[in-house]
């Protein structure tokens, strides 16, 4: 009967398990692990001036090639970054366009700077990325006292690059000093039979005192414990802030061709942060929620402070 | 009991398993149940089961090679000609299944190919039998000394239930000599890092009445290295939709026109990319004059006893193309696009004995203020008028009718026509009726 029963019971799985959407973001649920989520933009109610929420981005301005001999044009503009609608998800829309505003190309890139800052945690985000030879999109963090601590020592934890030349492989890295520029500690993850730019995948990274483990769509691929770093110098203890952007050109995937197609865009579904219970902290930085905010049992308290400072209380 | 409970939970089970198979796939069209062989291989040591070959250039330049090889055991060798061949100078076949292949589980035919010599190649898929109705063809695929793997897309795959044109490839001679060619692995695939199918953007004219068949058209998939391949192919692969069924509509790769004028986009389902209906402009003035009094180049409503090309490519500086609009078996109409200047060269002179002028309407498509045409008729190719030059002034979406008169000219060799120096440019007109009378 037992037997029977493990007959019934298998192809009953078999056949509600094969209903399941067969995506690959089969990661499960980040708060079933531990995690709490204490930032997030899941982008589904536009602003009003239809670009990023200025509570939580922030931009990067300029053509200066930022050390990689890139050839994109940051702007604040809404061409470059702005809500939209993509397979049925709201989202923000990261935008290269090769329209000659400043340079060749105009692009975004935002950043959580002085909005949101953490140290430890889950950082993940939700792309269909940018296609074509020269594009380079990335989701990544930078060490928040870059201005005092000179790259590489603020330390760079890429969690996605992208070569337009390789849609079905993406890249996650850490720069520090011994380890930076062309020698970063580095790993590609890469799909047989699958690209990155047709349709949505999970892009997280694990960060804790003692490691940092990179993953795309539940599968860690990249994991670097802090021990085993012997020719380079751990420059993540500390806070950093997020980054998204997509970039045209460079040193990492090379330029467009004239054959490249513009305009391009990588469509973010949501950026998330968790951390563990151990790892908030009352004084850092977790953006301007309003007094009360009350995220998965976590009340923030903290009061719409020109700094957004937050005091956590578990309730 | 047992045997109850058994059965019962093989009839659960299997009623789950039915659950899940008709519960998750959506997608399968039960309409039309694909009946031909889902087959991949073409040719992979020998020719794959059911495929034969006809060759269209010199008919023996194919065999099987077992000395060189991409992989297995052997490869097909072709022989390219010298042009003077006289067996045929080119290379050039396609491989074929005359039973019909399903391929729409794949997504590219993909082979390996290499030459003795650097050249260019045509290759594709869907060149098969009179009528071929899903063609892709790649015009500029270069090989060299090294096996190279050529990607074929297939741009909308689900079409594909029944075709029997698998592979084709031209070359010709390079530098006057003939060289080698290797193919081999020739096979269809589910790489599945194909992606982003775009058809070219293009405009046209629309006209209140009458079905436009959609040509050929130009479309890019971007392929695992992130380039672009550009190809031709067929607009049946598609389904279009209409942003203004007022205007126009389209059934297969068929525009038909509803009398509403207005600007409508026509965009391909399974693809980006769009073709825009600028604008839906009156029919050309029907023409006035007794046939026999004309002696007629391009009119539908007179028997065309002359002839051109209707574009003479004049290098290097001429950038106009010219495709005509077929709206009926009776109604034709010649668009030029980038257009500056074009020469309508006779292919036999005219005998304009006893005719005063030569006619012709045209229409401006762009929006453009203050646009003027020069029109002329020519006694010879050095471009000697007949008479005065005509300079028109054109009004966008309006025809205008020219008449050029030809001075007592009694033979024309070519018609002229130019952006007036000095005035705006412009890059699409229609023309029509064009005759001497």
């Amino acid at each position: 009967m037992k037997h029977y029963k493990t007959i019934l019971l298998g192809f009953l799985a078999l056949a509600l398990g094969s209903c399941e959407e067969d995506t690959p973001e089969t990661g499960g649920n980040p708060e079933d692990n531990g995690w709490v989520l204490v930032w997030s933009d899941e982008f589904d109610t536009p602003t009003e001036d239809n670009r990023p929420n200025p509570s939580k981005w922030t931009y990067e301005l300029g053509a200066s090639g930022f050390g990689n001999g890139e050839l994109q044009n940051y702007t604040d503009k809404e061409k470059n970054a702005s809500y939209t609608t993509f397979k049925g998800e709201g989202c923000l829309k990261i935008t290269a366009l090769k329209d000659g505003d400043g340079a060749t190309y105009s692009s975004a890139r935002i950043k959580t700077e002085g909005l949101f800052e953490f140290q430890y945690g889950r950082a993940e985000a939700r792309l269909t990325l940018p296609y074509g030879v020269g594009l380079w999109p990335a989701f990544w963090m930078l060490g928040a006292d870059y201005a005092t601590r000179t790259w590489p020592a603020c330390g760079e934890i890429d969690i996605m690059e992208n070569k337009g030349i390789q849609p079905n492989i993406v890249s996650s890295a850490l720069h520090m000093p011994g380890r930076s520029g062309g020698n970063p500690v580095t790993s590609t993850f890469g799909y047989q039979d699958r690209r990155f730019d047709t349709d949505f995948h999970v892009f997280a990274v694990e960060w804790d005192k003692e490691k940092i483990v990179f993953l795309v769509d539940g599968t860690p691929y990249h994991r670097v414990e802090k021990a085993a770093v012997t020719d380079g110098e751990w420059a993540f203890d500390h806070p950093f802030f997020l980054i998204l952007n997509v970039a045209v050109g460079g040193t990492f995937g090379g330029n467009p061709t004239d054959d490249t197609y513009f305009p391009q865009s990588m469509y973010v579904d949501y950026v998330r942060v968790y951390q563990k219970p151990e790892d908030i902290d009352p004084d850092a930085n977790y953006g301007d929620l309003s007094s009360g905010s009350s995220i998965n049992g976590w009340d923030f308290n903290g009061e719409d402070s020109d700094k957004g400072l937050l005091n956590p209380e578990m309730q | 009991m047992d045997k109850y409970i058994l059965n019962a939970a093989y009839a659960l089970s299997f009623s789950a398993v039915l659950m899940a198979l008709a519960g998750c796939e959506r997608d399968i069209d039960t309409d039309v149940l694909a009946t031909s062989p889902n087959l991949s291989e073409v040719f992979i040591d020998g020719f794959a089961s059911g495929v034969d070959y006809q060759a269209w250039g010199k008919p023996t330049n194919l065999s099987q090679d077992t000395e060189t090889k991409y992989s297995g055991t052997a490869s097909i060798r072709v022989e390219v000609p010298n042009p003077n061949d006289l067996m045929g100078n080119f290379a050039g076949g396609t491989f074929f299944a005359e039973a019909g292949r399903d391929m729409s589980g794949y997504d590219a035919l993909t082979f390996y190919a290499k030459s003795t010599v650097p050249t260019t190649i045509v290759t594709g898929i869907g060149n098969y039998g009179d009528s071929p109705e899903y063609t892709v063809t790649l015009s500029d695929v270069k090989l060299d000394v090294n096996w190279k793997k050529v990607i074929v897309p297939l741009p909308n795959p689900s079409r594909l239930t029944s075709e029997k044109g698998l592979f084709f490839y031209s070359a010709g001679a390079v530098d006057g000599e003939g060289y080698a060619i290797w193919f081999d692995e020739v096979k269809f695939e589910k790489l599945g890092t194909l992606a982003h199918t775009r058809i070219a953007d293009t405009s046209m004219a629309g006209f209140p009445t009458g079905d436009i068949e959609i040509s050929e058209l130009t479309a890019f998939v971007n392929l695992p290295n992130g380039m672009d391949q550009e190809m031709t192919v067929s607009s049946k692969y598609f389904t279009f939709s209409s942003s203004n069924p007022e205007v126009a509509t389209v059934e297969g790769n068929v525009i038909s026109f509803h009398g509403a004028k207005d600007r409508a986009v026509l965009t391909p389902n399974e693809a980006e990319g769009s073709i825009t209906i600028t604008g839906v402009y009156d029919f050309a003035p029907e023409p006035d004059k007794d046939e026999a009094d004309v002696v007629s180049l391009y009119c539908d409503n007179y028997a065309n006893t002359l002839s051109s090309p209707m574009n003479g490519y004049w290098a290097p500086y001429q950038t106009t193309t010219n495709d005509e609009i077929t709206l009926s078996e009776n109604h034709h109409i010649m668009h030029y696009g980038n257009f500056n200047f074009v020469g309508i060269v006779l292919d036999e002179d005219a005998n304009t004995t006893g005719k005063t002028c030569v006619h012709i309407d045209i229409l401006l498509q762009d929006e453009v203020e203050g646009a003027q045409i020069d029109v002329s008729a020519d006694i010879n190719a050095d471009g000697t008028h007949a008479g005065q030059q005509a300079a028109v002034p054109l009004k966008t979406g309006e025809w205008v009718s020219v008449d050029v008169p030809l001075n007592g000219a009694s033979s024309i060799h070519q018609l002229q026509l130019a952006i007036t120096d000095g005035t705006p440019n412009y890059q699409n007109i229609l023309v029509d009726n064009i005759y001497f009378y």
